[in-house]
């Protein structure tokens, strides 16, 4: 494979297919969690009494991983900074550093969700818990996949075979991980108030 | 391509910090006490800020191209088109249901059809 690869074959839209790819698939998800929104307004406004987030839940443990994971959003949109300077080393610490980040919004969510079931709380236990694990549940599924496809990339980048780190698409594929990576950070940017804070 | 070659580090840190500002501010907002739903609304403000900041910025869509928004303006469209239907029925039902009506529940009636006293 040669550095001067025609890009053009990868872009029957003008834009790369795997951007355009992305972009689409992120809308799915933005339908996916909008209406899982609607669901919290409509069964909120219907429901005769709705619990304070600040009696119920861990508003500082909550503060915390929203820092965490803004904090993630930084480093991952500097690995791919890091590929654009064609720093591999770099893009590397960025992504090891991406993972901590999301391994520890994990821990602190465990904990958060161990003081409820030790508390005997489930979904059942009322609408609001119901809502609350479905939506912070299905949101850590979304960091758990974002944390397969993140160590992928820092696989990826050393595999040989694979063209890894020259592959000229190599840079596309660290930006759409960015990308699915934001969108997570960004569902709970809303999750954040809607639950704990409002 | 050359554009995408600028480096955006200083940018980067730049909304970094303006989005810890912005979730102590959320935070320190939700203490106050605000008259009606106004505390409701400063939160729903703050989120729209810092998710527009991420989308923007950390996700290029300052840069982007038309194409993207044009796929995400008709996700817009949708979202707001069927997300706000029930929402807005909702509103509706809970401003048009008479008092006694209310007070009463929508159960009691079948219930006391359906148990068959004798």
């Amino acid at each position: 494979m040669s550095a001067d690869i025609d890009f053009s074959q990868y872009e029957n839209t003008g834009i790369p297919n795997g951007k355009l790819g992305t972009w689409l698939f992120l809308a799915s998800e933005i339908m996916l969690f909008g209406a899982l929104f609607t669901s919290y307004i409509v069964l909120r406004m219907s429901a005769a009494s709705w619990p304070s987030g600040a009696d119920v839940l861990n508003i500082p443990l909550a503060t915390l991983n929203t820092f965490i994971l803004i904090s993630s959003s930084v480093t991952i949109v500097m690995a791919h900074q890091k590929v654009l300077d064609r720093d591999k080393k770099g893009f590397k610490l960025m992504m090891w550093l991406t993972l901590f980040l999301s391994f520890a919004f994990l821990v602190v969510k465990g904990f958060e969700y161990g003081a409820k079931f030790s508390h005997g709380i489930s979904p059942a236990t009322s609408i609001f818990y119901g809502i609350y694990f479905v939506m912070t549940g299905l949101h850590g599924l979304h960091v758990v996949g974002g944390i397969f496809f993140n160590a992928g990339l820092i696989w990826w980048c050393d595999h040989e075979t694979m063209n890894g780190w020259e592959d000229p698409l190599f840079e596309g594929r660290v930006e759409y991980g960015g990308l699915y990576w934001h969108f997570v950070d960004l569902v709970w940017i809303f999750l954040f108030p809607a639950l704990y804070l409002l | 391509m050359s554009e995408k070659h600028t480096d955006h580090t200083a940018l980067y840190l730049k909304v970094f910090s303006a989005l810890m500002v912005l979730t102590i501010l959320t935070v320190g907002a939700s203490r106050i006490h605000f008259p009606g739903h106004l505390g409701m609304v400063v939160g729903v403000l703050i989120a729209c800020l810092k998710a527009g900041l991420v989308a923007s910025v950390f996700m290029h869509l300052k840069w982007e191209k038309p194409l993207i928004y044009g796929v995400l303006g008709l996700t817009l469209f949708f979202a707001v088109f069927l997300f706000g239907l029930p929402i807005i029925d909702f509103a509706w039902i809970d401003s048009h249901t008479p008092t006694d009506v209310a007070a009463q529940g929508p159960h009691h009636a079948p219930a006391s059809d359906s148990s068959g006293h004798h």
